[in-house]
This record gives C-alpha cells, sequence and structure tokens, in this order.
C-alpha cells in the first residue's frame, strides 16, 4: 500500500456519530432524461414506490405519495434537467406487494438479476468466483457505508451470505477500514454465524475506497482469475432492499459536512429531495460565504446553488468556506506522479488514461498546482 | 468547476524549515569543529569562533534577499514570510554555506552565491543544480586565487591520522558537510520519512558510489581505508542533500533510481581525479539530464 496516502483530518469535519432522518420533504424532484415518458398527469395522486417515468425497461418510481404538481428545471450534476415534481403527502401510501420470498437465498440467480433489473439495480457483472464487498468511504470525511454497516449489520451480512450462494462465489471479502472500531467489533459480533464471509481489515489509507484500488490492494493476482464480483456495501442494502421487500430505492444516506455547517452528520434522505429543503430543516449553517461541493473534497465538484436535487449517484455534500491557494510555479517535487496511485504524471500526460480523479495529485502538491482544472 | 477542496501540509515553506532543521545538528557539529574548539584553543578570535555560523546566516539572508528582491520586482504583494518561502532559495543559501571551506572569504562566497541564486531565480525553471553550481564555483575561484584548503587552522596545525571512529564523531576535516557523519545519518533517517524527499536518488547514488570504493580499495589493496573515503570530502553530505534537490533532479521512479545511480558512478570517477570536488561536479552533471532521464529514458520508453 505504498502508493496510498493517509490525509490528515479536520477534526471539525468529522460528522456525529448520531444517523438522522429525513423522510418528509414537501417535494420531491424526479428528473428525467430525453426519452422517458411521464406515466401520470398533472394534479394525479401518486402511491410511493408507483412508476412515474419510464423509458423501455427502465422505470423512476415516486419516493413519496403525494400530488403530481407539475413539470420544472433544476440543476442535477452541474446541468439543467427537466424534473417531475410531486408535493408530498406525508401518508407514505403504497400499493400492495406480492410474490416476496421469505429466505434471500430462495432466489435463483436469474430471479435475482431479473429483480434488480426491474428496480434499477444495474451490477455491470455478477459472474466471478470472488465476491467482494467494499465496506471502505471512498472520499475522507464520508460516513456513508459505515452508517450503513453501523445500521444493518445483520441485513448486510445476510444479503452477502446469499450471494455468495446464489452466485456460487468461491471466496467472499468484506473490507472494512480497520480504525473504525464500533463497525469492527460489531461485525465480528456477527459474522461468525457466516463462514463464507472473510471480514478484511484494510487501513485508512486514500484512495483504498475506489474499486480498482481495493481490488488490487487486497486480492491477490491468482485470485483475480477467479473473476470479480465487486459491490459496494450501499449496493448490498440496496439489493437487501429489492429483494427482501420488492421495492425500488427510494431513499439514501448522504453525508453533510463542512467548516460552515455547525454539525455535521449523516443523513437518511429521500432519493429527488432538494438540498435546500435538507439543509434548511435539518443544519445550522455559519454566517459568510461558501462553496458547495458535491461528492467529496478530493474528487467532487463544485455547484453553484443550493437548488440542487439528490438523486442516487450523490453520496455527500459539504459547505466550504472560501479559502483559495494561489498556485505557484512548478518545483518538480514529483510528488503528483509519485503518489499518484496508478502512477500518472499529470505534467506530462503519462499514463493518464488509467487516471482515477482522486484528486491527490493536487492535494498533495505543494505549490497549489490545480491538475484537477487542467482535467 | 474542478477543484480540490483538502490540501496537504506540504509547502515551499514546511519543506524548506523542515530540511534546516535536519541541517541544524550538522551546522551545530560545524560551529563547534571550525568555531569552538579553534577559539578554546586561541587558534581564532571572536570573528573566528562566530565564522562558520555567520556562513549559515549569511548564506540564510542571501536567499531570503534573492526572493525578496525578485517579488519587490515583480510587485508582489503577498506577506513578507511567504516571500521569504516562495522557493527553495534560503535553504540553498545555508546548503552552500556547509559545503565551503571555512576559510573562504565571506565577501567572495557572499558575491558568488547571490549571483548564482539570483540567476537561478530569473531563469524560469532551473536546468541544473544550483547549490551544486555555486559550491563548484566558490572553490574552484578559490583555488585559483591562492593555496586553498579545506582543513581549519587547528587541523592544518596539526599531521592528523583519523580512523573510522574520528569521521564518525565529528573529527573529520572540512566545513559543516564533514562535521558529523553520525548526524548525518541521523538526519538521512529522518529525511527519509518525508514525503517530499528523493529517497531513490540519496539511496542509490551512495550504495552505487560505496561500491565502487569498496572495489577499488580491494583492487588498490588498500581495503583498510574504505570507510575513510565514503566519510571523508563532504561526499554523503552531497549525496544526500544536494543531489536530491527537488527542483532539478529526477521525479518518476525509476528516473530517480538512474539518477541515483548516474551520480554514484561519476562520483566515483571524479573522486579519483578530485575527491573533494567529486560529488559536487558529479551532481551537477547529472542535474543537466534529469529531464532526459524522466521524458526520454523513462516515460518514453
Amino acid at each position: 500500500m505504498a502508493d496510498l496516502i493517509k490525509i490528515k483530518k479536520n477534526k471539525k469535519l468529522e460528522v456525529s456519530k448520531n444517523v438522522y432522518n429525513y423522510l418528509s420533504p414537501d417535494y420531491v424532484y424526479l428528473p428525467y432524461e430525453e426519452g422517458y415518458t411521464i406515466n401520470v398527469a398533472n394534479n394525479e395522486e401518486v402511491l410511493k414506490d408507483s412508476v412515474i417515468l419510464k423509458k423501455g425497461h427502465h422505470y423512476i418510481y415516486s419516493p413519496a405519495s403525494g400530488t403530481v404538481l407539475g413539470l420544472t428545471e433544476m440543476i442535477i450534476q452541474n446541468k439543467k434537467m427537466n424534473v417531475v415534481v410531486i408535493g408530498n403527502n406525508f401518508k407514505e401510501k403504497i400499493s400492495k406487494i406480492k410474490g416476496v420470498k421469505k429466505y434471500l437465498c430462495d432466489y435463483s440467480k436469474k430471479e435475482v438479476i431479473d429483480i434488480l433489473k426491474l428496480y434499477n439495480l444495474n451490477f455491470n457483472n455478477l459472474d466471478g468466483g470472488m465476491l467482494l464487498i467494499n465496506g471502505i468511504d471512498y472520499e475522507v470525511y464520508e460516513k456513508n457505508r459505515s452508517t450503513v454497516i453501523k445500521k444493518y449489520p445483520s441485513e448486510i451480512l445476510e444479503t452477502i451470505d446469499a450471494l455468495y450462494n446464489i452466485l456460487n462465489c468461491k471466496k467472499c471479502y468484506l473490507a472494512i477500514k480497520n480504525n473504525d472500531s464500533e463497525n469492527v467489533e460489531n461485525l465480528i459480533h456477527h459474522v461468525g454465524t457466516y463462514p463464507n464471509i472473510d471480514l478484511k481489515m484494510m487501513p485508512d489509507l486514500y484512495p483504498l475506497g475506489h474499486p480498482d484500488i481495493l481490488k488490487r490492494e487486497l486480492i491477490m493476482p491468482l485470485n483475480q482469475k477467479l473473476g470479480i464480483i465487486y459491490l459496494s456495501v450501499d449496493d448490498i442494502y440496496n439489493i437487501y432492499i429489492v429483494l427482501k421487500r420488492k421495492r425500488p430505492i427510494t431513499e439514501k444516506y448522504i453525508t453533510i459536512s463542512g467548516d460552515m455547517i455547525e454539525t455535521p452528520k449523516v443523513i437518511n434522505v429521500k432519493i429527488g429531495s432538494s438540498l435546500k429543503e435538507i439543509l434548511t430543516d435539518n443544519y445550522k449553517l455559519k454566517d459568510g460565504d461558501y462553496k458547495i461541493i458535491i461528492n467529496g473534497l478530493l474528487s467532487g465538484y463544485e455547484i453553484d446553488s443550493l437548488n440542487f436535487v439528490i438523486t442516487e449517484k450523490i453520496n455527500s455534500v459539504f459547505l466550504n468556506s472560501i479559502d483559495e491557494k494561489e498556485p505557484k510555479e512548478c518545483i518538480n517535487c514529483g510528488m503528483c506522479h509519485t503518489k499518484c496511485p496508478v502512477g500518472a504524471d499529470p505534467r506530462t500526460g503519462y499514463k493518464m488514461k488509467d487516471c482515477l480523479k482522486c484528486g491527490i495529485c493536487t492535494y498533495i502538491c505543494p505549490v497549489n498546482i490545480n491538475f484537477k482544472k487542467r482535467g | 468547476m474542478k477543484n480540490v477542496y483538502l490540501r496537504s501540509e506540504h509547502s515551499i515553506k514546511s519543506m524548506s524549515l523542515k530540511i534546516l532543521v535536519f541541517l541544524t545538528p550538522l551546522i551545530l557539529a560545524g560551529f563547534y569543529k571550525n568555531g569552538i574548539k579553534l577559539y578554546t584553543n586561541n587558534l581564532v578570535g571572536f570573528y573566528g569562533l562566530l565564522k562558520p555560523i555567520l556562513f549559515i546566516i549569511i548564506g540564510f539572508i542571501i536567499g531570503c534577499l534573492v526572493n525578496i528582491i525578485y517579488y519587490k520586482f515583480k510587485k508582489n504583494k503577498d506577506k513578507l514570510s511567504e516571500i521569504i518561502f516562495s522557493s527553495f532559495h534560503p535553504l540553498y543559501g545555508v546548503i552552500i554555506a556547509s559545503v565551503i571551506s571555512i576559510n573562504t572569504n565571506i565577501l567572495l562566497f557572499i558575491i558568488i552565491t547571490f549571483i548564482i541564486l539570483l540567476i537561478s531565480k530569473l531563469m524560469k525553471e532551473a536546468k541544473f543544480n544550483v547549490m551544486a553550481f555555486a559550491a563548484l564555483l566558490i572553490i574552484l575561484i578559490i583555488n585559483l586565487t591562492g593555496d586553498f584548503t579545506f582543513l581549519n587552522i587547528y587541523e592544518s596545525s596539526r599531521s592528523l591520522n583519523l580512523n573510522t571512529l574520528d569521521y564518525l564523531l565529528g573529527m573529520g576535516s572540512g566545513g559543516v558537510n564533514t562535521s558529523n557523519i553520525l548526524f548525518l545519518f541521523i538526519s538521512l533517517i529522518f529525511l527519509l520519512k518525508e514525503d517530499y524527499y528523493k529517497k531513490d536518488i540519496a539511496i542509490y547514488s551512495i550504495i552505487a558510489f560505496s561500491i565502487l570504493i569498496i572495489l577499488y580499495s580491494i583492487y588498490s589493496s588498500e581495503p583498510g581505508f574504505i570507510l575513510e573515503n565514503i566519510f571523508s570530502y563532504g561526499t554523503l553530505f552531497s549525496l544526500i542533500f544536494i543531489a536530491p534537490d527537488p527542483i532539478s533532479s529526477s521525479y518518476t521512479k525509476k528516473g530517480m533510481i538512474i539518477f541515483g545511480f548516474l551520480v554514484g558512478i561519476i562520483t566515483f570517477g571524479l573522486y579519483l581525479l578530485e575527491p573533494s570536488l567529486a560529488a559536487l561536479g558529479a551532481i551537477l552533471i547529472v542535474s543537466l539530464l534529469y529531464k532526459f532521464i524522466d521524458l526520454i529514458l523513462v516515460q518514453k520508453a
């Protein structure tokens, strides 16, 4: 793990141990791209988990029950998109479900793949002899995966064990951080019941949470020939929800932190909630200008406005004070290259096709050159 | 907008200050050997007592001055502390002062160091090792102006018969760079832990040089002088503090190894001609090739 780096943490940005729920937003916003057909009419009453938008076999479900209020435009991942607005009636009315099996192991591989596809859980590869589950949060200060493990250890282990059997795997690793003492203790307590699961305690180094890096560091080249099925802990929990309840994924844990937030914390929100509403109702902001950073301080990106919708791709939001350091001339220290986890050289373009966009080159640079901006 | 919103604590200032801290025991050992010891033996006066430290302070001030002048000329409005440590020049000044002989004329040291550091600052990208160049120039000019020796008055007034332990404990002749080999190794251990330190250059250059010296000593039937040859003439100091200069050395992993080996080999070659200038000369020569090593030999290979 010589290439990976330990990032010195700022205690002010660490999230509190308590996890909060915010599952009653006034409105939910469902963004959609071109090609989708709207399955509902204006002012129509909709149930939670009902299909709102459809494109072939891809469905977008309502995260709340309520009234369809119409269409508008909002910023989604830095681009304007059309959204369907649903006014929440806070009743969480749902339709009855059929065909749920009591035990996850009762599903066949084909059934699992079909159900996951129906609820938009499309995984690239579910073939292989090695099941690798990533319980390490990718970004510094993000605690989504550790929160999921903390809250649902038995569900996670049950699902991993079921997948191990359903997918006919030969080996199974669950990787977590070795300094996440609460989860280490919790999982050790539970894992004895699941002899197929090999718990791997990994050092708190960046970017070990990245799939490629975890595969490289954890799995011996010999085992890589088995074929790796890679899933994160949040994928596992989503698979559990979908298989056990036959419901789409409508909620998500996100980390909200930053030096402009009084109490950073992980919060469980409905997908489609407005960031502005989440912040107003759950967080106290400090006075002063700030920038809004989505999906991490190292690999994330900046947005201009809080008029932003939480989608399944959002893991964290940081509100940070503005402290731009002026870049100086390169001093040829080479740390951008020597510390790069894939050995790329952002100055010469060497091996840049392998770049993970992890941000280490910019983080480590002693003269504040922004290599990320250079692309 | 793409950016990274976390920054490491690395900066030119922190890197320079850490290296200065690692140099401090050697500087103090040099002060003892070339100042206090001479003063207590009534060989020099108060000026002579302070001369080793004066070199270091002046070297540091020249580096700071170069940065201040450069940024005042560019009408930069940064804080003074940021301007002073906007480049490695203050550190360069100290290292140049550590390499030269205690017998060097202070005025000559000031003029040459100032001119070389200023020129290197004005060049957008340094193409050579400034420290090695300045130190070599000072030594060569002094050599041309008359009898030149690295020995201080105490050392030149006695016939010295030093053994390995003497070198280790700081009785070797010369400036700060040969003042205490033990302290030098301790500094190296601390430097090896630093991210920014190009450790492969130091390690591989020492390995290459040492192997060649060992082979040469065995071949020339002088096996008893192996360690003395390695420890003397400030070679190790140059390989540890000057060769891994961030600006003018290879930065790719393989490049650093090649760079280190080349420095070690050329140092040995020059050592047979003029031991006291060997490492500086080798570092200067290889520093001219660092881009070729990184871009052509490593990345385009």
